[in-house]
Parts: C-alpha cells; structure tokens; sequence
C-alpha cells in the first residue's frame, strides 16, 4: 500500500480494517495517537519511564482487544484513553503503598524534566503545575488534559469521560477554582514564609 | 469573596493553556513499539505455523512407521502363526 493510498482511505476505513486484524491499519491508528496517550500518561505518573511503559501497555491491550471494539461514534482516541485511565489507575494503586508527598514537602524542580523532552518542556514552572495537577482527583486531571493538551471540546471530553456535556462544564469549573486556590494558599503561605525569615 | 480577589478566572485559564504543552516521545521508543506491536506480531505467527509443522510431521512419521510396523506383521506373522498352530495341530504321540 503506498502513502497517497494510505491519505486516501479515511480513518473509519483505517479503523474498519484494524478491528478485522490488520495490522497494518492497527500501525497507522497506533502513528496517529501515540504521542497524545504518551502525553497524557506523562502528565498523570511524572516520569518519562513509567509513561513509556504505560503507553506500550496501552496500545497492546489496544491491539489484543481490539477485535471486539465496537464503533460507536465516538473518536477511536476515547476507548485508548479509557484504556490508558485504567492503566494509570492501577499504576497508582500499585504505587500506594509508598509514602506520599505532599505539595509542602515535593520537590518544585521536578527530576524528569531534565529528561529528553525537557526540550519540548522548557519551564520549571510546568513542573511545579504538574506536581498541582497530579494532586487532583483523577476525573479531573483527565479533564485538564484533554482539555489544555488536546484541545477538545466539552462533548468530546463528554464522549471520553462518558459523562454529560453539562457535568464536564461543572466539573471544568470546579476542577479551574479548585487548583487556583491550591496555588494561592501555597503561593501565600511561601510568602509569609519569606517575610518571618526576613524578621 | 476569596475568589474574587485571587487571579482572574480567564486569566488563570488562559496561563494554564499556555503551560500545559504535548510532550514529544523519544523517537525511538515509538519506532520500538511499533515494531514490537505490528512487525513481532507477523513473526511469531510464523514462528507458530512452523510449530505446528512440525508437530504435524512428527505425528505423520509416528503414524506411518506403525502403519509400517502392522503391514510387516500382517505379511509375516500369519505364515509363523500357521506354522506354529499346524504344529500344534499335529497328534501328539
């Protein structure tokens, strides 16, 4: 199959082809939506090694399960993103057992922004953001991320979450206010911290 | 009210828009993936075709060396066994 046949065939064909076991489809859906589950695993576990591992775990049950996909309608992204949600659920849980760091104590230079795509990542303050967003619940780091990373729209973040438009509006909103306060209460508190060490 | 004062709703939106970027995998660790997902994927159907084979062809061998090992019996073993039930056939003296 040569590339100008490949841009010809639409992605629903693409997605018709990989549900019967080509894999060959399965390798331009796996090209069209590495980067954006990569992204999101990185934003949820911190680290570059984790997301890699998560992501490889993602689109491997994609692949093995993906002969019972059912074409609903809604972007094949969605039922990766489920996948990868449960992965990072279970990653947590797993991680659990360790002692949790809370914002007072993380550090703000987070280690895997010296990794290689810290090139894509240049400011320390995204580390800081990360380290805030991964103490939100995770609906609503979800939420974020698709949202700011991806760009989507309220429906379509409905069709991922598998809530209704409305609910993801209210959750948008609480879920903004929520991590604006987190960083005010922290940003006063380090000030008043600066200030009983200048006395 | 606390709200109120704090940092601009938009504001606050618009900064964590600018912050929140798509972060780019190692090109490698795709390549990798992709292999392990699509191009392992062919091989190790092959590799079980040739199982299968194999297991087949020693199945065939067992099967016709009995086959073998019956005709042979067949051939000869009737000739030994008349000899042997016309011996004892024979009237004792």
């Amino acid at each position: 199959m040569s590339n100008n046949e490949k841009q010809d065939i639409s992605m629903e064909d693409v997605l018709a082809k990989a549900i019967k076991g080509d894999l060959e489809a399965f390798s331009v859906l796996y090209k069209e939506n590495v980067q954006r589950i990569y992204t999101y695993i990185y934003y949820r576990t911190g680290n570059k090694h984790d997301a890699e591992d998560l992501t490889a775990r993602v689109f491997q049950r994609a692949l093995s399960h993906i002969g019972k996909y059912e074409d609903k309608g809604v972007p094949f992204s969605a039922w990766l993103y489920r996948i990868a949600h449960n992965l990072v659920a279970n990653w947590h849980r797993d991680r659990s057992r360790k002692k949790e760091i809370s914002i007072d104590e993380a550090p703000m230079e987070i280690p895997s922004m010296d990794m290689p795509e810290s090139s894509m990542i240049k400011d320390q303050e995204i580390g800081v953001l990360m380290t805030y967003v991964r103490t939100l619940p995770a609906d609503r780091q979800m939420l974020l991320i698709l949202k700011f990373v991806d760009d989507m729209t309220n429906i379509e973040i409905a069709s991922i979450m598998d809530k209704s438009e409305g609910a993801i509006k209210s959750l948008y909103h609480r879920t903004l206010l929520q991590l604006r306060d987190r960083m005010e209460e922290d940003g006063n508190r380090s000030k008043e911290n600066e200030k009983t060490r200048g006395n | 009210m606390k709200k109120q004062e704090g940092i601009d709703p938009k504001q606050f939106e618009s900064e964590l828009k600018k912050k929140f970027v798509r972060v780019q995998p190692d090109e490698s660790f795709v390549k990798n993936l992709r292999q392990i997902l699509v191009e392992k994927k062919f091989i190790s159907l092959e590799t079980s075709k040739k199982y299968l084979f194999t297991i087949s062809l020693i199945f065939f061998g067992i099967f016709s060396g009995y086959f073998l090992i019956w005709i042979l019996k067949k051939i000869f073993y009737p000739k030994r066994n008349g000899n042997k039930e016309s011996n004892s056939e024979m009237p004792q003296e």
